[in-house]
């Protein structure tokens, strides 16, 4: 029996550092690792699910392509590269590099994920996505207020005597934080839950608000506008720290409170509440969940809501401070997200930045000059995670060749011509960083490859051998497949910061220069070097209201349209504890706790329609329909209906067949979540 | 004698679930886990709190499973206070999860046994906590010493705390009337919004268990039998006797997960009703065969129907653990009555036949009348057949004369018993084993109903 330190690399704030017992090459159990002070409790019910994971039955243990009927049937590694090479040289000779689209997601963290990009430029070049489907509108808005994405360590929320959960869902999404948000409740801080759904996460909220989806922004000014009236806010660190406090204040004035409280449709009871909390109890922290900032309105509501702690002198103070992602981890990225997100001003004639993955489908069929012939699909699901399900299924269909790694046969997978093997999180060791906590994690090796399964890092270099290319990424060749290879190479990233593999495999280290209390230097790196809330730079980059006033989203039952009015309910598709996006469903494990998708909605919305608990409904508007059992929430505000994402169209559960294909404000990022649908019975 | 127990913090438990899927994996089970996340209020009524129970087995200071198993399957560990049962001992009967209110054993049906949390014995033997203590990500699970633990003895869905669960909890911090929004308040309380549908799956059901439907109503039936002939009136022809004999055992022994075991369940007479009954029962079907064989003694004769009678009686007080409250004494087709109506029938005694109807249908329309309040289904149609068919041919055979023949009286005979088949798996339908599950049900009713 061996343990093993690794961690979990999913796209999932908590990023676990966890003890992986490995008995015989076979890995038996998953367990806690309390040298992360932040997941010291140990992994969730997914993390535990790995043992199932890469013993998984339905793993994908060799090279499949795809037969004229539509099924799966094993070809060799000699086989599937030689066709792969065909295809490469064919698509660079006739139509040239740019015709490929290499599309990579964030199903695995990890360094030697830049082997990918470093074949394709040696490959001669080709397209690929800007923006990101997760959270640029709310680190765009982070980064242009306080000029960076920090935030105190997950531990110091103990030290908060007020939270506002604004919505997050703490418990199903980042449960490790619910034992923070404990520990401070324990001492007597104040819980403020702000949420659509009545989540577990509000269950001991003092104070719970459930505002119209899309309008936390006019919530924020609202509440803005009662601190500057009550005199509740910090004069001195506005004057010493604040950039166009005068002209926000002017601008949060030109809607009364009344006229917010209508249009977020609460009591104003409840915003003075709130007001009264945020100017009275200090210090006071927010996170602000990822799920509000992906509608069309969302980077100026971050920056509303970012407003009301530069306002209370709420940063840079232990138990202060505003929680959406903490980036500190991120040493080894020349470019910090959010700009890595952003296209490039000019095209460097090697890689065409062309496609927007926010209208992943529509952007693709668009592209001319070359038009895409081929896609890559690595570490994602595009199908059924990205908006607009259909029109990413037509884009992808209309290719003339697809190559999807992945480890089972994902909605994605299924479309591919060939599907190639992909490793688990344990056969390959990687350096991970995080984005809630600040520590870096080996993810280490520690199982063989089961079957023919090869590493891309593996993939990569046997394409490039056939090809003759030589790919390099931070000016090295990109590492062989040998174990002694691959750590030599993380070694060497990791040299400039004194770390060692060895040290990683005791376990997690404190990101070099990592600030506990982030901004506690009162330094913000913005342009003026003052946490801005008025922000030229809205406008230049984003054409943008330099101030953050409250718009509509673009998909309201308030908009005159008649999508509108064909479509009056809100359809929220949140994050649940039994998956990471389209991950973990598939496993027996998380199976009998998540058997099939359920459509959340208000017991008097369902009987409005006929609807009974537990009834097949349609679930639809004019760009797609999922037919799905009823399951009746009373803690769901009314005109809303939620089914989680990630659920695979053989589910039947595949939400994004409902979204649009269309950007945030800022950012780049994708407003999957201003979505009406309608909800009928099914006979 | 040490006793270790669990700890339980309703504050920090997320209803996650990653406790079931740690104890699946550290046990290597297939589709169940020893461990359950139940929750009060999931359909997040307003007024209520949502909050969850984690719960294994909670290796009971007097164990009702160890008690109530008949075949000695059960033991307490005297170093850890843990209870064990032994898959080799195990019959496969599964009268464990009737007497366990915490819903600790479950059936394995691959193996044919029951299976239950072993307190991760060799975890704990190696110095370690429970897997799912120590896989819990909120903390929300401790273990330790029973004397040793903070906390207070009841927590919120356990049904009882008779059996001496070791078990701790951590009270309640949040608020009794859970979050509340204006917006939650506007949009109707549950009184006036539908209903969610009621999803606690039934441990018992007569689909589940009809074999021991046929071998209770057999019992009475032969036990009746035999005290029809000790009092003069003829019984049931030997052939009938001893094949119906055959099928009530066959059934309830094939209804074991091990039948080839099916000895084992006479080991704990001491203290197991079902143990008792098998015995007696066995008893009586060896001393009717003794008669059968030409011993013939009154005292024989006298002693093979006391046995029988005690059988029967054993069988009514095997279903103590699931009745509900209504029938807690007696119910209108406890085998006792259906034995009392069977020999009224047979020995031709008017006044009995009437006293005994007279009881039944009481206990009957009671019953039903109950129900009906409680807004539950009152089975109209089959209660209709249920006293038309079994009662009303019984007012018929008192008021026959003897000399119509037995060829009606076996007709009108076999109504009763069409009556009786149709109460007796209205009793299996009623019965119900409190559960964790079932406790958050009627908590949630309790707080709605005092909004």
């Amino acid at each position: 029996m061996t343990v093993y330190t690794t961690a979990c690399p999913r796209n999932c704030y908590s990023t676990c550092t966890m003890q992986a017992e490995v008995i015989d090459g076979r890995l038996r159990r998953i367990m806690p690792h309390r040298g992360n002070q932040a997941t010291a409790e140990g992994p969730c019910l997914k993390g535990l699910s790995y043992v199932e994971r890469v013993v998984s039955p339905d793993r994908i243990l060799h090279p499949l392509r795809r037969q004229p009927g539509g099924n799966f049937e094993r070809i060799s590694w000699d086989e599937a590269l030689s066709l792969i090479v065909e295809k490469l040289e064919t698509y660079r000779r006739d139509l040239g590099p740019q015709s490929v689209l290499y599309f990579a997601g964030s199903g695995t963290k990890g360094l030697l994920n830049g082997v990918g990009s470093a074949f394709w430029r040696s490959y001669g070049g080709y397209t690929t996505t800007y923006g990101d489907l997760c959270w640029p509108a709310g680190l765009e808005a982070t980064r242009l207020t306080l000029g960076a994405n920090r935030h105190n360590a997950p531990w110091d929320l103990e030290n908060a005597r007020l939270i506002v959960l604004w919505g997050k869902n703490s418990a199903e999404t980042n449960i490790h934080q619910m034992t923070f948000v404990d520990q401070a409740l324990a001492k007597g801080a104040r819980l403020v839950v702000i949420d659509p759904r009545r989540t577990q996460t509000a269950e001991r909220a003092e104070l719970f608000i459930q505002p119209r989806p899309g309008t936390d922004g006019a919530l924020a000014l609202a509440v803005a506008q009662l601190l500057i009236q009550r005199d509740l806010i910090d004069h001195n660190f506005i004057n010493r720290h604040v950039r166009g406090f005068e002209r926000y204040r002017e601008m949060a004035a030109e809607v009364t409170v009344e006229e917010a409280a209508a249009i977020c449709e609460i009591p104003v009871a409840e915003i003075e509440q709130l007001a009264d909390a945020l100017g009275t109890i200090e210090p006071a922290t927010i996170c602000a969940g990822y799920g509000m900032q992906r509608y069309t309105n969302s980077g100026q509501t971050m920056r509303a809501m970012l407003a009301l702690l530069a306002m209370t002198g709420n940063l840079g103070r232990p138990g202060a401070g505003w929680q959406f992602a903490n980036l500190q981890s991120a040493v080894f990225d020349q470019v910090q997200d959010p700009i890595a997100f952003y296209p490039p001003a000019e095209p460097d004639g090697v890689v065409r930045v062309g496609v927007s993955t926010a209208r992943l489908g529509r952007d693709m069929l668009a592209c001319q000059d070359p038009p895409l012939a081929m896609a890559w699909v690595e570490r994602g699901n595009p199908v059924t995670q990205n908006p607009d399900t259909h029109r990413v299924l037509e884009a992808f269909r209309a290719l003339d060749f697809r190559v999807v790694v992945d480890q089972f046969l994902t909605d994605t997978a299924r479309e591919a011509d060939l599907v190639l093997p992909a490793k688990t999180m344990f056969e390959q060791s990687d350096v991970i960083g995080a984005y809630w906590h600040p520590y870096l994690n080996l993810r280490q090796k520690v199982l063989d490859p089961p079957g023919e399964v090869k590493t891309e890092t593996e993939i990569y270099g046997l394409l490039a051998e056939r090809m003759g290319l030589q790919p390099e990424l931070d000016g090295v060749p990109i590492p062989g497949p040998s174990d002694v290879e691959i750590d030599t190479w993380l070694e060497r990233r990791l040299a400039p910061f004194e770390i060692t593999l060895d040290t990683l495999r005791e376990g997690p280290v404190l990101a070099p220069g990592h600030q506990e209390v982030a901004f506690s230097d009162l330094q913000f790196p913005t342009a003026s070097g003052k946490i801005e809330l008025a922000s030229a730079e809205a406008r230049e980059r984003w054409q943008a209201d330099p101030l953050p006033r409250y718009v509509e989203s673009a998909e309201s039952p308030r908009r005159d349209s008649p999508e509108a009015r064909k479509y009056p309910l809100y359809f929220m598709t949140p994050n649940t504890k039994n998956r990471i996006h389209s991950q973990f469903n598939n496993l027996s494990l998380i199976r009998r706790v998540s058997d099939r998708p359920r459509a959340m909605i208000h017991p008097q919305d369902a009987a409005d329609r006929g609807i009974d608990d537990g009834q097949t409904v349609r679930l639809f508007n004019d760009r797609g329909s999922l037919e799905i059992a009823a399951q009746y929430d009373y803690g769901l505000r009314r005109g809303c209906v939620a089914v989680t994402n990630g659920w695979w169209m053989t589910d039947g559960g595949a939400v994004n067949v409902c979204t649009m294909g269309r950007e945030t404000d800022m950012g780049y990022g994708a407003a999957f979540h201003d979505n009406l649908v309608e909800v009928e019975k099914v006979r | 004698m040490s006793q270790r127990a669990f700890l339980f913090d309703v504050n920090r438990c997320t209803g996650c679930q990653a406790c079931e899927v740690a104890c699946a994996i550290e046990n290597e089970l297939e589709d169940v886990s020893w461990r359950q996340v139940v929750t009060l209020n999931e359909a997040r009524q307003p007024g209520v709190p949502t909050m969850h129970l984690s719960i294994a087995c909670n290796h009971c200071e007097e164990p009702p499973c160890m008690s109530h198993c008949p075949a000695l399957a059960y033991s307490k560990d005297p170093v850890t206070g843990r209870v064990d049962l032994d898959a080799e001992k195990c019959i496969g009967c599964g009268y464990c999860s009737w007497a366990c209110p915490y819903d600790a054993p479950t059936f394995d049906q691959k193996a044919g046994v029951m299976t239950k949390c072993t307190f991760c014995g060799e975890r704990q033997a190696a110095g370690l906590e429970p897997a799912c203590v120590e896989q819990c990500p909120t903390g929300a699970l401790g273990f330790g010493e029973l004397a040793d633990l903070p906390g207070v003895a009841d927590g919120l869905g356990m049904p009882t705390l008779e059996p001496g669960p070791s078990i701790r909890f951590e009270p309640w911090h949040g608020s009794d009337a859970g979050p509340t929004s204006a917006c939650a308040d506007t949009t109707g309380r549950p009184k006036t919004a539908p209903l969610p549908s009621v999803t606690t799956p039934r441990k018992i059901t007569v689909r589940s268990e009809w074999p021991l439907v046929v071998f209770t109503l057999i019992a009475a039936l032969l036990v009746a039998s035999q005290s029809a002939s000790l009092l003069g009136a003829p019984g049931l022809p030997p052939v009938v006797f001893f094949a119906l004999a055959a099928l009530g055992m066959g059934a309830s022994t094939a209804h074991l997960g091990k039948p080839q075991r099916a000895w084992r369940a006479l080991l704990n007479v001491r203290q197991s009703w079902l143990s008792r009954e098998i015995a007696l029962f066995s008893g009586f079907m060896g001393a009717a065969l003794l008669l059968q064989l030409g011993v013939s003694s009154q005292g024989l004769a006298i002693a093979t129907t006391a046995i029988g009678l005690a059988a029967v009686f054993a069988i009514d007080r095997v279903y103590d653990v699931a009745r509900s409250p209504e029938s807690r004494w007696v119910h209108s087709a406890d085998a006792v009555l259906t034995t009392g109506l069977l020999i009224a029938v047979l020995v031709r005694s008017d006044v009995g036949l009437m006293l005994v109807v007279l009881v039944k249908v009481s206990l009957y329309l009671c019953r039903k009348i109950l129900h009906h309040r409680r807004g539950l289904d009152i089975r109209r149609r089959w209660s209709a057949a249920r006293l038309g068919i079994g009662f009303f041919p019984a007012g018929l055979i008192a008021w026959m004369t003897p000399e119509e023949g037995s060829g009606s009286l076996l007709g009108l005979g076999l109504c009763v018993l069409v009556g009786e088949l149709i109460d007796r798996c209205e009793f299996y339908e009623e019965l119900e084993v409190p559960t964790p599950r079932g406790q958050m049900q009627q908590e949630l009713s309790t707080r709605l109903a005092s909004l």
